[in-house]
């Protein structure tokens, strides 16, 4: 009886210990993450340029970038062919790297404060935090959806203030996609490259 | 003034009741989309450069202004906490409102925050409509107003009709001299707009420049983020639960 007994709490804490070593994974990935931006950011021997290139590594790396660009196709991706969608990926691969590295390089003085972490499924992990302006302790709640793929942490969408970067992403896509057809999507990121 | 009515009304029974936020339509999408580039081009010319000139005003005189503004806010937030029967928030709100007008000066201080009545999320009329079960109707632009839906467009003016805030100073000429009165209204008005432009300008410039389509992403952003208001919860659904 003892032994059982022994051996179901084991059992629990052994659940419970792999579920939180995938949380607290998730959690010190996206610290990790950040920190290593913040880096890239500040570092003031490395030109504008040579940053902007670091950051745009630094996303792909630890973004699941094709599983966005597909989730952004939304409902359009089952009418569209394979080479379709694989010349879509591979363009917004570039729109994102780019797209993202813009928006870092406007922030220096944030602190990243991990709060909790909130398990959805064996492979997916929603991490909230705190964005904390050294300036004017202003704080910004932003939530990390991170997935394990491949046994790779990666990011899949940002949650900030509530707001969904990839849901707004897709809907920005699906009303040019509605105005313009698959072509004026893929002529608008290449536009956008050029641009940036 | 009778097209303008029925165009409301006919988008309000076209896409009523079950409506959710994802499904809104942009029915008047050119029309919408004209507007949008009239409000930019207002903000290019006036709301962004006054709103820059106050972004350089001491951080304790924005600070005194934001508590100002939010603290009018309740006259509309309160009714709307006790329509959603949400008492906790009503007795939250009440005594925030009550202390912060007589304690903190009209409300330029927050004292109610260290007695334990924390901010909370504001409310209006829009709000309510969407917890009765009211759909969102249609994706609408406003002039200067900016982006709203049907459903939130009838709140609006509901939150000017029935804001107690209103009705004394616009609207009752006998509690503030005629002139006082007005101007007292749309000084508040103003500086909570700008105040809020203000606080934002770093952020809509960053659109400006990553959006490919800065109108859709303006109403994608609109919509969410009036979802999770009247849901009262941080994240709208997740989708990422079933993606393949």
């Amino acid at each position: 009886m003892i032994k059982k007994i022994v051996l179901s709490i084991t059992l629990v804490f052994f659940f419970l210990n792999t579920s939180f070593a995938f949380e607290k994974k998730a959690e010190n990935f996206i610290l990790e993450t950040t920190q290593n931006a913040k880096k890239i950011i500040l570092d003031s021997a490395t030109s504008e340029k040579d940053k902007k290139k670091q950051l745009e590594k630094l996303a792909l790396d630890a973004v699941d970038v094709t599983g966005l660009a597909k989730y952004t196709l939304g409902q359009e991706r089952k009418n569209l062919s394979d080479k379709q969608i694989s010349e879509f990926v591979s363009t917004f691969k570039v729109f994102f790297s780019k797209n993202l590295s813009n928006k870092l390089t406007d922030y220096s003085d944030q602190e990243v404060k991990v709060i909790s972490s909130k398990k959805i499924s064996d492979s997916y992990v929603l991490v909230n935090s705190k964005i904390v302006s050294v300036k004017d302790k202003q704080e910004i709640s932003v939530g990390w959806r991170v997935f394990l793929i491949d046994g790779n942490l990666v990011i899949r969408d940002l949650v900030v203030e509530g707001l969904s970067l990839a849901r707004t992403q897709r809907e920005e896509f699906a009303s040019i996609l509605a105005n313009k057809e698959f072509e004026g999507l893929i002529q608008s990121l290449k536009k956008y490259i050029a641009n940036n | 003034m009778k097209f303008i009515i029925k165009i409301i009304l006919s988008a309000f029974i076209l896409t009523s009741a079950t409506t959710s936020f994802a499904e809104t339509k942009d029915c008047f999408e050119k029309l919408n989309r004209g507007i949008f580039s009239f409000n930019q081009g207002l903000d290019k010319i006036i709301f962004k450069p006054v709103a820059k000139g106050y972004s350089y005003l001491p951080n304790i005189v924005q600070k005194g202004v934001r508590n100002v503004t939010s603290n009018v806010s309740h006259t509309v937030t309160i009714p709307n906490h006790l329509l959603q029967g949400n008492f906790k928030n009503f007795y939250n709100d009440t005594g925030r409102f009550l202390i912060n007008s007589t304690v903190g000066i009209i409300g330029v201080f927050d004292p109610a925050q260290k007695l334990g009545f924390k901010k909370i999320d504001q409310e209006d009329y829009g709000q309510t409509l969407g917890f009765w079960g009211v759909g969102t109707g249609c994706y609408l632009m406003l002039p200067i107003f900016g982006p709203s839906t049907t459903r939130d467009a009838v709140g609006k003016v509901a939150n000017s009709l029935l804001d107690p805030f209103y009705l004394t100073t616009v609207g009752d000429q006998t509690v503030l001299d005629n002139n006082f009165g007005d101007s007292t209204y749309y000084m508040e008005r103003g500086f909570d707009n700008v105040d809020f432009r203000a606080k934002n300008l770093k952020s809509f410039e960053n659109l400006e420049k990553n959006s490919v389509d800065l109108y859709a992403t303006v109403r994608s952003l609109y919509l969410q983020k009036r979802e999770n208001l009247i849901s009262n919860s941080f994240t709208s659904e997740d989708e990422w639960k079933n993606f393949k």
